[in-house]
């Protein structure tokens, strides 16, 4: 505020409240000593301990049985899930040729595998060969195979 | 300490280095205006001190989103016009009174405050402003003990200039009206 200002504004004063205008302006209270001096250092104690207290409470936070328990048991579901939730992609035996059943046989060695399972195969490949047979085999070749083969035909009438 | 500008100040609060030079400089060099804005709303050194530190914590947290462009001081009296208001706010829910009988309660702790140095005159005049409602008489401080001008008070009250200069006329009728009592 200008002098100028401060001369206006005081005459003001003088007509509206001549008492107030008489008495001396000051202060009047006191602070305890140096308190100016160290209310920067009290006030930098204050926000450190506040910083600090925060900080251990957001750690506390995290070890609180509240916020621990449902933490953890999402955990062991996560890992669970990642366990048991996405299955191997399992191969059907039906799915597979006879072939295909040799060969894993062959490099796999024989594990124990249901027999009615592999029977049911097998025979389901001889009805499929079967059917191969009646359709597109002639006479001539079906002896042309035994003879190759060496196949015993009083054994196959006896089968039979 | 004066050697640096508020804006000056303001940038070397941005760098990590320099902010705890930064900010203990600006306490510094404003914490007595404050004080005595904030003392002389509650009258007691303690609720005082109480209400400054809350002040700067305020105004250590919220500094960083500071504009550079806007008055630092302002402010930080309008951080402190806050904190004292919302402390008499608390003190009236406390003892379940209202905000006039919080200006009696204070008036009566006044009578024996001894950190209170002035003549009976002064005492007076000082429970004089405990008379004023709240608002009128944080504008009567502002403008008579601060000398702060209307616009500032403006930009702390969030209040027009001619609202001001009516409720400080208000003020002074009031109190030279106590103080020509016997």
């Amino acid at each position: 505020m200008n002098e100028q200002d401060k001369i206006s504004e005081l005459d003001e004063l003088k007509k509206m409240a001549p008492t107030l205008s008489s008495l001396k302006k000051g202060n009047h209270f006191s602070v305890p000593q140096d308190y100016f001096d160290e209310f920067p250092i009290n006030l930098k104690n204050r926000i450190d301990e506040q910083e600090s207290t925060s900080t251990k409470f957001s750690l506390a936070w995290l070890f609180n049985y509240q916020v621990l328990a449902p933490i953890s048991s999402l955990i062991v579901i996560m890992i669970l899930g990642l366990i048991y939730g996405t299955p191997e992609k399992s191969v059907e035996l039906e799915d597979l040729s006879a072939n295909e059943i040799e060969l894993s046989l062959e490099y796999y060695g024989y594990p124990s595998i249901d027999d009615e399972i592999l029977a049911e195969l097998y025979t389901e490949e001889s009805n499929n060969i079967e059917s191969i047979s009646k359709e597109e085999l002639s006479e001539e070749e079906i002896i042309d195979y035994l003879l190759e083969e060496n196949v015993d035909v009083s054994q196959i009438y006896y089968e039979l | 300490m004066e050697k640096y500008s508020d804006r000056e100040l303001l940038e070397q609060f941005k760098s990590e280095d320099s902010r705890h030079f930064a900010f203990n400089t600006i306490v510094r060099k404003h914490q007595e205006k404050l004080y005595w804005h904030i003392r002389r709303m509650v009258l007691d050194h303690d609720d005082a001190d109480d209400i400054l530190q809350n002040t700067w914590i305020k105004t250590w947290k919220g500094l960083d989103k500071f504009r550079a462009d806007a008055n630092l001081y302002t402010w930080l009296y309008r951080i402190a016009t806050n904190e004292t208001i919302t402390f008499l706010n608390n003190k009236k829910k406390r003892f379940f009174v209202s905000i006039g009988d919080v200006e009696h309660k204070l008036a009566s702790d006044f009578e024996s405050d001894n950190t209170f140095t002035g003549d009976q005159i002064q005492r007076k005049l000082q429970k004089a402003v405990l008379t004023l409602p709240e608002k009128q008489r944080l504008v009567f401080n502002m403008k008579y003990f601060d000398e702060m001008k209307y616009n500032k008070m403006s930009e702390v009250l969030d209040t027009s200039v001619g609202a001001l200069k009516a409720s400080y006329h208000h003020a002074v009728k009031k109190i030279e009206e106590y103080l020509k009592q016997d």
